[in-house]
């Protein structure tokens, strides 16, 4: 579990069953979006892909994870401009933050 | 049973499952139960069919799928006003999506960060529901409220005279306009025994709302057991002011203090005697004959009822008046005084526009023969003229002496069948004492029978018909019959039958209905035209029976 995370969790809720049962949701939640992520941006479709950058915004935010947090938001602006270099630099730096969930 | 021991329920809808179980362990912790759905016809699933009613509030997100948050709360909004709306979000409101504003469009629509502590979210949702529960209760209270003065309203309504009375001498007719639900005015109307006059008391309790409905209701009672008195015969407006003195300061003691005007008609010697506790004059206008002079010279009047604990009426201070063949009184509280252009109380009506108003309505009221609508059209003249707003309890009242055409028939009916029934024979002998042709006067009273057995049986209450009047006029000119009726029921509503198509749907009613549902299509045959109006609470309505006329060689044409 991501100290981060953890320390986030355990503050709000303060019970370590309910902690990990959110955290594993959280890893299940972004490992499900990530071939999504990669379909949106091999065609192009900047609506999903803002769509999936804000779902993942709101998971990590709701778990502590500023980190994964910082680089939905950054998707985001890339998927509104269109920019598809931006866009795919910051999916990969999103796959290695999510490696280590 | 306080909000925590209560179970509070909370809808939360969000399409990403890490959401719905972070929010469910938080509202868990906080003693709240989360009813999670994925979607917003999820939600609409739930909440309809009165199902909304066990949330006290929603949690929902704003972009899910292709339903966002505020498509959802305009649904929600059909249902139930002010259920509270949480928007959940992740948007960052500097992000410029403007959805901090769509929020705030609603009164009962509240922004929550996605990232808000457990303790955070207790404390807003819990002012919140809290906030609403206060409203609710405020509501049902009001609710409370209103039945109860509406039903007060009611019973003050039942306790008032019946609203005309005409006779062979004397007639009087009246309008009592609240100005909320319950009024402060009273009017009592007491035959006078062997006199043939009325005692007419018209009051004005200080104040308004349900404490000078409740003193109008104690005082009306007491003087409706006046006439059990032994001195009641030879009572004068002076001995009535001071039994209602010696009641209203025993029994209702000094909080408050009433005007009253209290009048004797004597028909027979054409005089009204009065007094004036405080309340404005006795006014007498004669519209055939503008000229009567000073009616109080020596400007006599005196305290109100119940103002001073020892005061004492004296036969000086009774103001006598002669009264002309046509002359008509007329009383007001001073209500009638409190007409304004707005609300905010500018620019009120002058006292001669006033004048003017009442001279012009009774002037025709006297011409026409139309004196039992006249006081209801007060309040029609005064919105022509600009000045809508009242803003006290108006209570008028206008008596006199019956002077009648030997043309023109006019009388008032109480709601019973029989009365009614008895008076269409009547009206028959007369229209014969007056050689009217038999088939019209067949037709008036076909048309009569109708208009007043479906005010019988569908134009009121069937609680408040037995103390309910109507009232007609009944006189031909060269090219009609006319009779009019005034009723205060329910507006009846027109008959949507096009031109030509009468004979067809007669027809068709009497083969469906074996007699019952005709008569209103009837009365569309008979009648030339039918003309409604209606005058606050009075309706009247003018139907027209065209003439024949009858040519050299006895042939009949339409005139």
């Amino acid at each position: 579990m991501k100290q981060c995370c953890k320390d986030y969790l355990m503050e709000q809720f303060g019970d370590e069953d309910v902690v990990k049962e959110i955290y594993a949701e959280y890893a299940n939640s972004i490992q499900e979006k990530l071939p999504e992520f990669e379909s949106a941006l091999a065609s192009d479709d900047w609506p999903a892909l803002d769509k999936l950058a804000h779902a993942v915004k709101g998971n990590a935010l709701a778990t502590g994870d500023t980190g994964l947090a910082d680089v939905a938001i950054a998707l985001r602006v890339a998927a509104k401009m269109s920019d598809k270099n931006t866009a795919t630099t910051l999916f990969e730096q999103m796959k290695a933050l999510a490696k280590e969930i | 049973m306080s909000e925590q021991k209560e179970k509070i329920n909370i809808l939360v809808i969000d399409d990403e499952r890490l959401i719905r179980l972070t929010l469910n362990a938080k509202l868990r912790q906080i003693g709240y139960t989360a009813v999670c759905v994925a979607s917003i016809p999820e939600a609409v699933v739930l909440l309809n069919d009165g199902g909304y009613k066990q949330f006290k509030a929603i949690i929902t997100d704003i972009m899910m799928g292709d339903m966002d948050g505020f498509v959802f709360r305009d649904i929600l909004r059909g249902m139930d006003e002010s259920i509270p709306i949480f928007f959940m979000t992740a948007l960052d409101p500097e992000e410029g999506s403007g959805f901090l504003k769509r929020i705030m469009e609603d009164s009962y629509s509240f922004y929550l960060p996605k990232s808000i502590k457990p303790d955070l979210l207790l404390k807003r949702v819990q002012s919140i529901v809290a906030s609403r529960r206060v409203d609710e209760l405020i509501k049902a209270k009001d609710k409370e409220v209103m039945e109860s003065l509406n039903l007060g309203a009611h019973l003050q309504r039942n306790m008032l005279p019946p609203r005309v009375r005409i006779d062979d001498t004397n007639f009087y007719t009246y309008w009592w306009k609240p100005k909320d639900i319950v009024s402060g005015d009273l009017l009592e109307v007491l035959p006078l025994p062997d006199k043939g006059g009325n005692l007419y008391v018209l009051g004005d309790i200080q104040g308004h709302g349900a404490s000078a409905s409740l003193s109008m209701m104690a005082v009306q009672s007491f003087l409706k057991q006046l006439p059990s008195s032994d001195h009641f015969a030879a009572a004068t407006p002076a001995s009535i002011a001071n039994l209602m003195h010696r009641f209203y300061t025993s029994n209702l003691g000094t909080a408050s203090y009433m005007t009253a005007l209290i009048c004797i008609h004597h028909p027979e010697t054409k005089t009204v005697d009065w007094i004036s506790c405080g309340a404005p004059d006795l006014y007498v206008v004669d519209p055939m004959n503008k000229d009567l002079g000073e009616i109080n010279p020596e400007k006599k009047g005196t305290l109100p009822i119940g103002l001073v604990q020892d005061t004492v009426y004296s036969e000086d201070d009774v103001v006598r008046t002669r009264l002309s063949d046509t002359a008509l009184c007329v009383a007001f509280t001073d209500g009638v005084f409190d007409v304004y252009k707005d609300q905010d109380g500018h620019e009120p009506m002058s006292d001669q526009l006033r004048i003017n108003l009442q001279n012009e309505l009774l002037q025709d009221a006297r011409l026409n023969n139309t004196v039992v609508a006249s006081p209801y059209k007060f309040q029609l003249a005064c919105e022509a003229y600009g000045y809508p707003v009242f803003i006290d309890d108006v209570t008028e009242l206008i008596f006199g002496s019956l002077t009648m055409e030997n043309d023109v028939l006019l009388k008032s009916i109480p709601m019973d069948a029989a009365a009614i029934d008895k008076m269409a024979q009547e009206i028959e002998e007369w229209c014969f004492d007056q050689n009217w042709d038999p088939e019209v006067v067949t037709q008036v009273e076909l048309v009569f029978e109708e208009k007043m057995m479906n005010l019988f049986d569908h134009g009121y209450d069937m609680r408040d018909r037995a103390g309910e009047q109507a009232c007609f006029k009944l006189k031909k000119t060269k090219k009609h019959v006319e009779l009019t009726v005034w009723d205060w029921g329910t507006q009846e509503p027109s008959i949507a039958v096009a031109a030509g198509d009468l004979e067809v749907e007669l027809e068709l009613k009497n083969r469906d209905f074996s007699g019952r549902g005709r008569g209103r299509l009837m009365v569309r045959k008979i009648c030339s035209s039918i003309e409604r109006n209606r005058f606050d609470t009075l309706n009247e309505t003018v139907y027209r029976i065209r003439l024949k006329d009858k040519t050299e060689n006895g042939q009949e044409t339409e005139k």
